[in-house]
């Protein structure tokens, strides 16, 4: 199991929200980037979060920046809309490239960014709000907008569609650290094909271990319980 | 100062190699800025399909400059699908052949259990011993990180020179064969291990 410390960019600097909202900073991208490398962080996630509702990216530099020191994969989203988008990032540094609104928009575009690039290089990026204790809807725009799509639809869909890895966010757990969705993971588990991170909720340790022991091929991402201090890195690894 | 090329054919992302040799202290050449024939060491990067590789490298730009580098006794470093592409042939869209250095063939990973493709992920890695790498003890059971879908199936032993395991499933990790040396995981991503296993590959080997 990999542990992906997740960093939320908006202009410039590391944020963090409760239910991706009321965003608050949390420091420079670069610092904290190389920060969670030391500490042993598998690989880093970096999402720009008003990049696709404002349509503009200026994540590039930020990438370039963090990533002269750190050896391990990074994975950037927020605002990806085109190949050349897809392009820039590559060449920025990025090893994969997390794609949500754009591909709840035009579903295609995740076919033709894995044909161009391989499908180990992109990431289907899914923010899921629970509708019912066994549905939830796939939201776009960093949890702003709803799209109308089912999560289970949505992920076999993009698995069809050639993504390598899907990222998969609980809007409604997100930034508590009161624990996963472990209704959602449930729903997921049996439509998976490609390995699956999961974000929002983390809560420590514990759950950890838990997820090792009772759920193969996931992956956690985290960053509340990193950001504010509440367990190290090395302490969710042992 | 070892003199390093990293051909950059197209497919993948080739700045997390160039940062990590730049971090190491050395100065990495582009192949599409500068085409010499006197590097000491050529490195074939690559994320993608077998096929993609297999067309744009079976041609005579790439062909010519990696056979003069290779009849010459200088080092050749495939990482991932720059390792398997040194193989002879690949069975993704229907056989088509790589560069054919290392007698093999490509496949994509089957299973009895149910499979999660990509395989992605840090694994430990079994060195063999190899008398002209005896450095590469220093590494053994280390892990390094991976992510493909293929692995590459050799036809002779003698050309592997690590191995690793996902659940039921053996495959190699790293083979060589005289001055050709790939690797299915990526060194450059697999934190400071990596970049220690890089230096000592260029400087040691």
């Amino acid at each position: 199991m990999r542990l992906i410390p997740r960093l939320d960019i908006k202009n410039n600097f590391v944020v963090k929200g409760i239910n991706l909202e009321g965003l608050r900073k949390i420091g420079k991208p670069s610092d904290l980037v190389e920060k969670y490398y030391k500490e042993g962080a598998d690989e880093i996630c970096l999402i720009d979060c008003v990049a696709s509702l404002y349509r503009r990216n200026n994540i590039f530099s930020i990438i370039e920046n963090a990533t002269k020191n750190v050896f391990v994969p990074l994975t950037v989203g927020g605002g990806i809309r085109s190949l050349k988008d897809i392009e820039q990032a590559l060449n920025s540094g990025a090893d994969k490239v997390a794609i949500n609104s754009y591909a709840t928009e035009n579903p295609k575009f995740i076919l033709d960014a894995s044909k161009r690039f391989g499908s180990s290089t992109i990431v289907s990026y899914i923010e899921a709000k629970k509708k019912s204790d066994s549905d939830w809807e796939v939201y776009k725009y960093f949890g702003r907008e709803k799209t109308n799509i089912d999560i289970v639809y949505w992920i076999e869909k993009v698995q069809e569609l050639g993504c390598g890895e899907i990222l998969l966010t609980s809007i409604d757990h997100e930034g508590l650290q009161k624990g996963l969705d472990y209704n959602l993971l449930d729903s997921v588990i049996k439509t998976l094909k490609v390995p699956l991170i999961y974000s929002g909720g983390l809560s420590g340790t514990k759950e950890v271990q838990r997820i090792k022991k009772n759920y193969k091929n996931i992956s956690l991402s985290m960053s509340s319980i990193l950001h504010y201090n509440k367990v190290t890195l090395q302490e969710l690894k042992n | 100062m070892k003199k390093i090329c990293i051909l950059d054919y197209g497919l993948g992302n080739v700045r997390s190699l160039y940062n990590s040799l730049k971090k190491l202290n050395f100065s990495p050449v582009l192949f599409s800025e500068n085409i010499k024939n006197n590097y000491d060491f050529v490195f074939i990067p690559g994320v993608g399909s077998f096929s993609a590789a297999s067309k744009i490298l079976n041609t005579r730009k790439y062909l010519d400059f990696l056979q003069t580098h290779r009849k010459s006794g200088k080092k050749i470093f495939g990482i991932c699908l720059g390792m398997q592409i040194l193989h002879s042939f690949g069975e993704e869209n229907g056989a088509c052949n790589g560069l054919n250095y290392i007698n093999g063939k490509v496949t994509k990973i089957e299973s009895k259990n149910k499979k999660i493709l990509p395989l992605v992920g840090y694994q430990k890695v079994r060195f063999l011993d190899n008398i002209n790498l005896p450095f590469l003890k220093e590494y053994n059971l280390e892990k390094f990180y991976f992510v493909h879908s293929y692995v590459v199936s050799l036809s002779s032993e003698k050309n592997l020179l690590g191995l690793t395991y996902s659940d039921d499933y053996e495959y190699p990790a790293a083979v060589i064969d005289h001055n050709i040396i790939g690797t299915q995981f990526h060194p450059e991503k697999s934190g400071e291990v990596g970049l220690n296993f890089l230096k000592d590959i260029i400087s040691k080997y």
